[in-house]
């Protein structure tokens, strides 16, 4: 074969931030393949440095308009490991209810919105209404004003929560608020089976592609881990030493990239919803598990495509997780709680969580007047970055044969399979001049 | 009683593109010269939020800055079917197409507001930098006295009408 060709996809769309394609072939030989990311950095680390510690939620959350939920527990849980302060079962049960609002709104949103049209060969989720898909297109918006309600009620937001703060809760929702949540959260899980068969009667539209990389996520005795755990990878188990996460996370600087990228035991690693169903999959709640079968979905699955099935499966899980928790919270009675008392002392702490798109970690450390002396943040789309440019580089010569448009649509879907979070992850750069 | 929605969309960060907030905050403190049952709302740059804003409401009206080719502070009312009905209706919002399209599909799902508004103002410059430009910042006052004055005629003719 003999062919001459480039693809240069800049930027790609229906994803968060800025990044691009780079492919170049001579002679039918791959000269170039690269994933670049071109977004300016935006120095979120130095902003903290001098702010008091009541204020790194409130700044951290503006990282991100969709893991704004996130950060705020990332931040949250590193001020509070810094300064001692314990949480009551109910602020634990309540951040569990937000951490689930928002992977759901953010899971709904990605397959809903912006994976779903590869499968159905539109271009954005606009013309679908104008399909036979209009009726999936109705539940879809359903079911992410379903998950802007929830975040709402427990965070005081839908974006950028107002309600989660050091030590606890501002606000707590009443009774009756969450009663009426739980009733719809039951509606939403009949309709999310629906929108799963959508998903399904199109999947098979995925590239059936596999490449053996290391998984790493939290992991939990207790439950299936998104508030709290211990980082654990598919290679080389659970490392409960947290505030060592540096030995996990290598970052690293490449030339293609404003922001990091990051290895382990091998050249990449992926985090995710993925990850965490490769890692976690047994303590999926029951109609989840379903759905994951249904979908054939078994761990250790190793094609990146399959992120978008594991984030349908992930949804259902979130509802069914809530519907406990708020059953338990209301057994046990909605208490008018204040936050715990917080009092200063120096030190160092670090919070992680999962994000919806993978591991995230913050890390502050505070003087003895709770200011903030340095801060680190790990970004999940910074540690999947190599894993995507690994991925491009394993499925360009499987796919080099195809027309050039679809060569690049399928590096698109692969793309958006990670649901990367761009803009997050050029979060800090080291700039030397010489 | 019908649901009215006061919608600010805009970018603060973009100049003149902030306007449709701008406006939106000093509506907020004549809100006595209106019905006290009217939510305002700083919808920021649109989105897919947008889509859920616009099904609590039986009559929306959006601020914002609209490209009409008219002189700068210059205000316009137009009716959302107005602005769907033309054919290449997504070239004027200042806002990409999601705005408009946005409309479109919350008619499409059968959840668009009965009665639907953009207070369209001509902006001069919208490229990036805090602030109105001097040209529109002059014409706020104005713009507060027509935007008032346009609501309430709209809210009584729906009003007369029921």
């Amino acid at each position: 074969m003999t062919k001459d060709f480039s693809i240069n996809v800049e930027h790609v769309t229906r994803v968060e931030g800025h990044g691009n394609i780079i492919l170049d072939v001579k002679n039918g030989k791959i000269k170039k393949v690269e994933w670049q990311v071109s977004e300016a950095p935006r120095f979120f680390e130095a902003m903290l440095r001098g702010r008091n510690y009541d204020e790194l939620q409130p700044i951290t959350s503006r990282i991100c308009g969709i893991c704004s939920i996130g950060h705020s527990l990332a931040s949250l849980k590193a001020t509070e490991d810094a300064l001692d302060v314990k949480i009551s079962k109910q602020t634990g049960i309540l951040r569990r209810l937000a951490i689930n609002a928002e992977n759901m709104q953010s899971h709904i949103l990605h397959v809903g919105y912006l994976a779903l049209p590869d499968l159905l060969d539109v271009g954005s989720v606009f013309p679908l209404v104008g399909t036979k898909h209009k009726d999936a297109l109705l539940k879809i918006v359903k079911l992410h004003r379903l998950s802007n309600v929830m975040s709402d009620l427990i965070c005081g937001r839908t974006t950028h929560p107002i309600r989660l703060v050091v030590g606890g809760f501002s606000a707590i929702p009443s009774k009756k608020q969450l009663l009426d949540l739980k009733k719809e959260l039951v509606e939403g899980l009949e309709i999310t089976k629906e929108v799963a068969d959508v998903v399904k009667s199109v999947a098979g539209n995925f590239p059936n592609f596999k490449r053996e990389t290391e998984y790493i996520a939290l992991t939990s005795n207790n439950e299936y881990a998104l508030y709290d755990g211990v980082i654990a990878s598919t290679d080389t188990g659970k490392h409960p030493d947290y505030k060592n996460y540096e030995k996990i996370m290598n970052e690293y600087f490449v030339p293609q990239s404003t922001a990091f990228y990051a290895k382990h035991a091998r050249d990449s690693y992926m985090v995710g919803a993925l990850a965490r169903f490769n890692l976690n999959n047994k303590q999926l709640h029951p109609v989840a598990k379903k759905v994951a079968d249904m979908f054939g979905l078994k761990p250790v699955n190793y094609n990146p495509f399959m992120n978008n099935i594991a984030q349908v499966v992930e949804f259902v899980h979130n509802i069914e997780d809530s519907v406990n928790w708020i059953d338990i919270l209301v057994d046990e009675g909605v208490r008018d709680e204040q936050p715990n008392e917080v009092k200063l002392k120096a030190g160092r702490g670090v919070g992680i969580i999962e994000a919806p798109r993978g591991i995230l970690i913050h890390d502050y450390t505070l003087n003895d007047k709770g200011r903030c002396m340095k801060a680190n943040c790990v970004i999940p789309t910074n540690q999947n970055h190599a894993n995507i440019q690994k991925d491009m580089e394993e499925f360009v010569p499987q796919i080099i044969d195809k027309p050039e448009k679809e060569i690049e649509l399928n590096l698109e879907m692969l793309v958006r399979a990670y649901d990367p979070c761009i803009s997050c992850s050029t979060h800090y750069l080291d700039v030397k001049f010489v | 009683m019908k649901k009215i929605g006061v919608i600010g969309i805009g970018n603060p960060l973009r100049q003149d593109d902030g306007i449709g907030i701008v406006l939106l905050e000093k509506l907020v403190e004549r809100k006595d010269d209106l019905p006290g049952d009217i939510e305002y709302i700083d919808g920021g740059t649109g989105g897919m939020n947008l889509l859920h804003l616009l099904a609590r409401f039986d009559i929306v009206f959006f601020i914002d800055a609209v490209n009409f080719g008219g002189y700068i502070g210059e205000s316009k009312l137009f009716k959302a079917e107005d602005v769907y009905s033309k054919k290449t209706p997504m070239d004027i919002s200042t806002h990409d197409s999601d705005f408009l399209k946005i409309i479109h599909l919350s008619k499409e799902l059968g959840e668009k507001p009965d009665e639907l508004y953009i207070f369209g103002i001509q902006p001069m410059d919208t490229s990036h930098g805090q602030d109105l430009t001097w040209e529109l910042e002059k014409a706020v006052k104005p713009l507060i006295v027509s935007l008032l004055n346009e609501i309430m005629t709209i809210l009584n003719k729906s009003r007369n009408d029921r």
